[in-house]
């Protein structure tokens, strides 16, 4: 197991490497749309005195959807590209179960994406005249349990790539719906149930209010790893049903 | 080594309550260091069964056991047993190279396999030159030499094969043959899916031929062969003019040409013993019998008698 993860984990920094145009205007684009965000806030907000606070904010909210959506999309997109290229079957002919090799790709696009998506962020903050100052424990503890709601989405939206194969149109739905869950503050439990809602909202007391890993209130940490334990297992389920349904059919491999 | 009983595998047809069958309950065994050819025309359900022997199709009824382990109960244990080369070339990651596509491949089996072991593979199969080339570089030959590559490091008993030679120039072919002799020689289990009857000819022990999804004949090669070369005539006579066409034709010859009085026809006898009754025909139509000829028999023959009905 821990051989596939590690294999799994040099294939996902080869891919980077080589795919190095994709992987270099990706963080351009994020990078340019940051800019387009926080002058567009800038031009409406003028000099109101809790523009910096705002703007703090949106940074955190950025970044946390940014994660979001690149976890998630880097399962489905995932799926989709390998029945494209014919490598899926491939990966599921291993004796070791292919939800297994998805988790270890996760890891991989996370710890990926936070080496670099961290940086960024301060980059991105730096010359904005920003200072971020935060707990960085915090931060990616939030960024963690967050993420694991797009793991749950992501398995969701994985499974039916693989019976439906053409889901571009959907992923970008979800991609724009996921907006409101990362940006908007929920107001009650079931709107922090949704999916990174609840560690968007904790990540902007840490951007704001400079919180703490241990001074949110337990039942915060409970709703946080409650949502997340909800998606994952809900996407583990719908995967395999999808899974079993394209075996069933015979598309697997197709595309 | 592997046992297929009783596969049945339909699918739904589009837009339509309809079923069709890919695969109509078939069985066969294949033994230990064996190679095994499934042959059979497009859409006879090859690659159904393949696909079914590796876990990616779940059958509608049947039992598929690789090493005592069954398919469809303990996937992980019968996988561990197998190693595949899809059809077309897109088996292996073209990004990266192949050394990369080996380490990757064992490693998700949860198989370490170090550098210079890859190397080695790779120089048995004579592209060690490449190992560094991303596989997009490489040509159609040297990927599947690439992705049997992959296949020998993970270092399965059974190596299933499906379409090997499809779309390789005759060299490449060529050299296929001697590579997939010389995996069996090494002890290896082979299961080879094809349309190229020259591969048949030159490495098969057995062979199963599909068609419309069942299996139609499933012999020893050589068997297979002799039955049909112990059928297969070819006569020459002088015609006499005295009407003996109708009364020829009626011994359904599988060819028949006429070439001024000289008529040259084949027969397919089921037995040896029937060459005489012929003979004995011939004679009381008062032919001259210029030759009787044995005919050679390739494969390409044989799987056209058996799929054409």
């Amino acid at each position: 197991m821990l051989r596939a993860f590690v294999a799994n984990f040099q294939k996902g920094i080869i891919e980077f490497k080589r795919y190095y145009f994709n992987s270099i205007s990706g963080f351009a684009t994020v990078l340019i749309f940051f800019y387009l965000i926080f002058f567009g806030v800038k031009s409406v907000s003028g000099s109101s005195p809790t523009f910096g606070q705002t703007i703090d904010g949106i940074i955190v909210g950025y970044f946390m959807w940014l994660m979001f959506i690149f976890s998630f999309q880097g399962i489905a997109w995932g799926i989709i590209e390998e029945a494209q290229r014919g490598t899926l079957e491939q990966v599921f002919v291993s004796p070791i179960p292919f939800e297994y090799q998805m988790f270890c790709r996760i890891i991989t696009d996370f710890v990926i994406n936070v080496l670099l998506a961290i940086p960024l962020m301060y980059f991105a903050a730096f010359t904005t005249g920003r200072h971020l100052n935060f707990d960085l424990i915090t931060l990616l503890y939030l960024l963690i349990g967050g993420t694991m709601c797009a793991l749950g989405i992501g398995m969701i939206m994985g499974g039916i790539a693989l019976v439906f194969k053409r889901i571009s149109s959907f992923i970008q739905i979800v991609t724009f719906g996921s907006l409101a869950f990362t940006m908007a503050d929920p107001g009650n439990i079931f709107q922090k149930l949704l999916p990174m809602a609840q560690a968007s909202h904790l990540m902007r007391d840490l951007a704001i209010n400079g919180m703490r890993i241990t001074q949110f209130p337990l039942s915060e940490h409970a709703v946080l790893w409650g949502a997340a334990s909800m998606y994952v297992l809900t996407g583990i389920l719908v995967f395999r049903i999808f899974e079993k349904r394209a075996m069933l059919t015979g598309t697997l491999g197709q595309y | 080594m592997i046992r297929v009983s009783n596969l049945v595998k339909t699918y739904k047809k589009r837009r339509s309550k309809k079923r069709i069958t890919a695969v109509d309950n078939i069985s066969f065994e294949i033994r230990e260091r064996e190679i095994f050819a499934l042959l059979g025309p497009n859409g006879a359900g090859k690659t159904t069964t393949i696909k079914s022997i590796c876990g990616l199709i779940v059958p509608d009824k049947g039992e598929i056991e690789i090493k005592g382990h069954s398919v469809l109960k303990e996937r992980s244990r019968a996988l561990r047993n197998i190693s595949v080369v899809l059809e077309g070339s897109r088996n292996l990651y073209w990004r990266m190279t192949p050394v990369e596509n080996i380490m990757y491949f064992c490693g998700i089996r949860g198989k370490t396999v170090k550098k210079s072991a890859a190397l080695e593979i790779l120089r048995e199969l004579g592209i060690e030159d490449k190992a560094n080339q991303v596989v997009h570089s490489l040509s159609r030959g040297m990927q599947q030499k690439a992705a049997i590559a992959v296949c020998l490091a993970a270092e399965t008993d059974v190596l299933l094969l499906d379409e090997p030679t499809l779309g390789l120039d005759v060299n490449s072919s060529v050299e296929f043959r001697r590579i997939i002799k010389e995996l069996s020689n090494r002890g290896k289990t082979i299961l080879l899916s094809t349309h190229d009857m020259n591969l048949v000819e030159a490495v098969a022990d057995r062979v199963a031929i599909m068609n419309k999804a069942k299996i139609v004949v499933c012999e020893e090669k050589e068997r297979l062969v002799n039955l049909f070369t112990a059928r297969g005539y070819k006569f020459r006579v002088k015609s006499n003019g005295n009407g003996e066409t109708e009364k020829l034709k009626s011994l359904n010859p599988t060819s028949w040409k006429k070439d001024g009085d000289v008529i040259e026809f084949h027969l397919n006898l089921a037995s040896s013993g029937n060459l005489y009754q012929v003979i004995e025909t011939l004679k009381g139509l008062r032919l001259e019998i210029d030759t009787i000829e044995r005919e050679m028999v390739n494969f390409e023959k044989i799987f056209i008698e058996y799929t054409s009905s």
